[in-house]
């Protein structure tokens, strides 16, 4: 393979790394109270109170939740929000 | 201790206990002992990701000193609303505006998180039904984040 190749196959790997989006995920923490996250996330994304419930409950029971996926500004944008509520929440790529 | 309207634009605890209007009057300092629990009030939203380390580093860098400064403006809110009750700081009542809601909410959960870190309490200490030993400095730190707890859940249901 020549080297012109080679950055090519970089570079191309370089993009689809870029375009995959990103998760936004909520831990479980002892914390917390199960109406201040249900609160939070019909806040900060927008939920319908069921929907939060159930994000809600899924931290609850089994220690995390993918609340949101997209582009990573935004999800940035989303964690910023979460961290001033006190939520521990992380940003993950999504796996190919 | 009571919690219930004011007036159109506010809510008032009131026949507040002695002990819990010394546990109200710490809230704000309670909630500034940030150093104490550094890494949980400011997660490393990358922990978990393959990224570059320069995300935490940029993340440290712009987003932390916002949420400083809201959390340091929760606690000024709090303060003022427990200055402002009639007989100081620890009155038997104290008047929370609609409006200072979320800053209420904020603080209690500063300060909640600030205890927990401070005493290693885990998950089966703080959902257990055995009332804290109040003789106890441990015991009196539960009771804390449980009574900050209580105030968390009236105001969670007033935000509604």
């Amino acid at each position: 393979m020549s080297q012109t190749g080679v950055l090519a196959d970089i570079e191309t790997r370089d993009e689809d790394s870029l375009a995959l989006p990103w998760n936004v995920v909520v831990h479980n923490d002892p914390v917390n109270l199960m109406s201040y996250v249900t609160m939070v996330f019909q806040r900060v994304l927008g939920f319908p109170r069921d929907k939060a419930t159930k994000h809600m409950l899924e931290v609850h029971h089994k220690g995390r939740s993918l609340v949101w996926t997209g582009e990573r500004e935004r999800a940035e944008a989303i964690v910023e929000q979460l961290h001033g509520y006190l939520l521990l929440a992380t940003i993950e790529q999504a796996e190919m | 201790m009571r919690f219930r309207r004011h007036s159109a634009d506010a809510f008032e605890l009131c026949d507040i206990h002695p002990l819990f209007a010394e546990l109200l009057a710490e809230l704000p300092r309670a909630a500034a002992r940030h150093d104490n629990a550094r890494a949980r009030i400011y997660p490393d939203p990358f922990v978990s990701a393959d990224g570059p380390a320069e995300a935490s580093e940029d993340w440290c860098e712009h987003v932390h000193p916002e949420l400083e400064r809201l959390f340091a403006a929760s606690r000024e809110t709090v303060s003022a609303d427990l200055g402002e009750s009639p007989a100081g700081s620890t009155a038997s009542r104290c008047v929370i505006p609609r409006a200072h809601i979320d800053a209420w909410l904020n603080a209690l959960n500063q300060a909640r998180l600030v205890i927990v870190e401070e005493n290693k309490f885990g998950e089966r200490e703080l959902s257990g039904s055995e009332p804290p030993d109040l003789s106890t400095r441990r015991g009196l730190s539960l009771l804390k984040i449980h009574f900050y707890a209580h105030l968390q859940e009236l105001l969670v249901e007033a935000a509604g």
